[in-house]
């Protein structure tokens, strides 16, 4: 019963499902048959997967998940389950079984991996597919990480997010999405570990009343507590409270390449799912038709907020194929029709941030507008701008503008010595009339992510902000060298003019160091901001 | 924190940029700016996030 390695070779859609209906057969004493459930969820992954692939089939495969499931659960149960898996390798090209021999396959053409258990109807297990495996994700951004397989002794590795069905018994959907999220951030980042079902229940035995197998599904606030538990600072937002700025704020985080874990609900109350949203349409796919009806006048300017565009967001949803593009006010667009799905929503979602981050996007995007708004630290634009605010860690931002072309060396190496927290929040600003054909931006406004306090001084705030012929930097002992500006002798009268003229400021040069105890931190440079792109965490 | 190293690391630069520090008044008029509705909005805020928590409790998901 239990062979070793099945290989197979397989062209087209349909010999692989007859292939795997075979083996399901041979290995788990079950017929899928083409009206059961189980058969649908598979043949609609692999209807969805790109034509022209060849797969390599594994059997036996421990796939740790499920074995994890097996040993907790399953195998407590009289009826008989195997405690292996079917893996299914994906390619893009022509392989044969000696690429494998002679080490002569290479991961260019590898594109993941899905697995199959025995535990009908929700079949597919703990998968790895590359998004490329999917013409519909040729532009999406997605999060992802390079998952590295061993396969017949090569290794192999692909990008992919984490995909799985529920087991419906031992993972619901609640389970399921905590652990690809948890399986995502572990395997990304050494802060995290990827956690086995079976320790996800371990954690919540002091936030359950009940049995905990079968599962009756989680709460939000049970999966904010496992979040929590595993290092996480995580923060809950629910659509009732948060009304119209509930979208945006999933939309600031997504940009932010920070994947979130959202309830879906059903006006009816017979759905309540949760799905993991990872990804999102690119820019140049927003429709921008409305752009004018969502610009408010400012103080100083005509603006508005990119994540109040209205935009597709990609989804890892059970009931679904990986990758599922999802509008977030019909969630549920993509399921079969019936009366249930027709009208539901996201209504709340928890967002697994940096335990450090301490101001959350609602607080940082209120900040930036005013601090964009301000008449001595903001800018008075020429034009409509768009404003987008996202959140990414400071190393990877001074990697890119240390790459940028052209970009001016002075301000460049102003931010390069600004001393900054891990995570920050960044503010980018277009011209309104040709974004998203110009990726330019015309300025950049850089904050604190790690003060939550309301009565913060803008010093406090603002590390620096870069306007098209100014730039605000906070001088600061470690940061900013005086000795940049020793050589500042011609002391022209312009730097001097001022709105106010009784409140002019000093020109900032090396005699005015003596009184450094006494001067304010908040330094204007006459620089030009140019040659600065669209930066994003998915590139 | 300036080591020497760092400090010469800096020296090389040895650039030169125009600039202007902001005055008293010019700082404290654009912190009264800065300050003005922050209080509310950050207490609001706030609110909905321990009132987001207070609800997460109503719907189990599955």
């Amino acid at each position: 019963m239990e062979s070793n390695i099945v290989k197979a070779k397989v062209i087209g859609h349909q010999e692989i499902l007859d292939f795997l209906g075979l083996l399901f057969y041979e290995f788990y004493d079950k017929r899928l048959k083409t009206d059961s459930r189980s058969f649908r969820i598979i043949k609609k992954l692999i209807d969805e997967l790109d034509e022209g692939f060849y797969f390599l089939v594994e059997y036996p495969y421990v796939e740790k998940y499920y074995r994890d499931i097996y040993y907790n659960y399953l195998s407590t149960k009289h009826n008989p389950y195997s405690r292996n898996s079917i893996r299914v390798n994906i390619f893009s090209k022509e392989i044969d079984y000696d690429d494998f021999e002679n080490c002569s396959i290479s991961s260019d053409c590898f594109l993941g991996y899905f697995t199959i258990r025995p535990t009908s109807p929700y079949i597919i297990g703990h998968s790895y597919i590359s998004p490329k495996a999917f013409s519909k994700n040729k532009t999406n951004n997605i999060a992802t990480y390079i998952k590295r397989s061993i396969i017949e002794g090569v290794r192999l590795v692909s990008p992919a997010f984490p995909y799985s069905n529920q087991d419906g018994e031992f993972m619901t959907c609640a389970e399921t999405s905590l652990s690809l999220i948890l399986n995502y951030f572990g395997a990304k980042y050494s802060n995290y570990n990827s956690l086995l079902p079976s320790t996800i229940l371990t954690l919540l035995l002091d936030h359950s009343d009940q049995r905990q197998t079968p599962s009756s599904g989680l709460h939000f606030e049970q999966i904010s507590h496992i979040l929590n538990k595993v290092g996480f600072g995580p923060v809950l937002y629910m659509k009732e409270v948060f009304g119209k700025e509930f979208n945006s704020l999933i939309s600031i985080y997504i940009d932010s390449k920070i994947p979130i874990i959202a309830g879906i609900s059903s006006k009816d109350e017979n759905f309540n799912h949760s799905v993991v949203i990872i990804g999102q349409q690119n820019i140049q796919e927003i429709d921008y038709t409305n752009l004018n009806k969502l610009i408010t006048q400012g103080k100083q300017n005509k603006y508005v907020f990119l994540d109040e565009l209205r935009r597709k967001f990609i989804a890892n949803d059970d009931n679904l194929p990986p990758y599922s593009i999802i509008d977030l006010d019909k969630p549920t667009s993509n399921y079969p029709p019936n009366k249930t799905y027709t009208d539901t929503e996201i209504f709340t979602f928890v967002v697994p941030l940096y335990k450090k981050i301490y101001r959350d996007a609602d607080k940082a995007k209120y900040t930036i507008k005013k601090l964009l708004e301000n008449k001595k630290v903001g800018y008075k634009f020429k034009s409509d701008i768009i404003i987008r605010v996202l959140l990414t860690s400071s190393s990877s931002f001074k990697n890119y503008i240390r790459n940028l072309k052209d970009f001016n060396k002075n301000i460049e190496l102003f931010i390069l010595q600004t001393h900054m927290p891990k995570f920050i929040w960044l503010a980018e600003i277009y011209d309104a009339r040709t974004f998203p054909q110009n990726l330019e931006a015309k300025a950049i406004i850089v904050s604190d992510s790690t003060d939550p306090i309301e009565d913060l001084d803008i010093e406090d705030v603002l590390f620096f902000a870069c306007y098209p012929d100014k730039t605000i930097v906070m001088d600061s002992e470690y940061d900013i060298n005086f000795d940049m500006f020793e050589n500042e002798e011609n002391n022209d009268a312009e730097l001097n003019k001022d709105d106010d003229s009784s409140n002019s400021g000093q020109l900032f040069a090396t005699n005015t160091i003596k009184n450094e105890m006494e001067l304010e931190k908040i330094i204007v440079l006459d620089d030009n901001f140019n040659n600065y792109t669209y930066y994003s965490n998915y590139k | 924190m300036k080591t020497n190293q760092f400090t010469t690391l800096k020296h090389k630069k040895n650039r030169t940029v125009k600039a202007r520090r902001l005055s008293s008044n010019e700082v404290a008029s654009a912190n009264k700016q800065f300050k003005a509705g922050m209080e509310e909005y950050f207490r609001e805020s706030n609110n909905k996030i321990a009132m987001s928590k207070k609800k997460a409790k109503d719907t189990i998901v599955k």
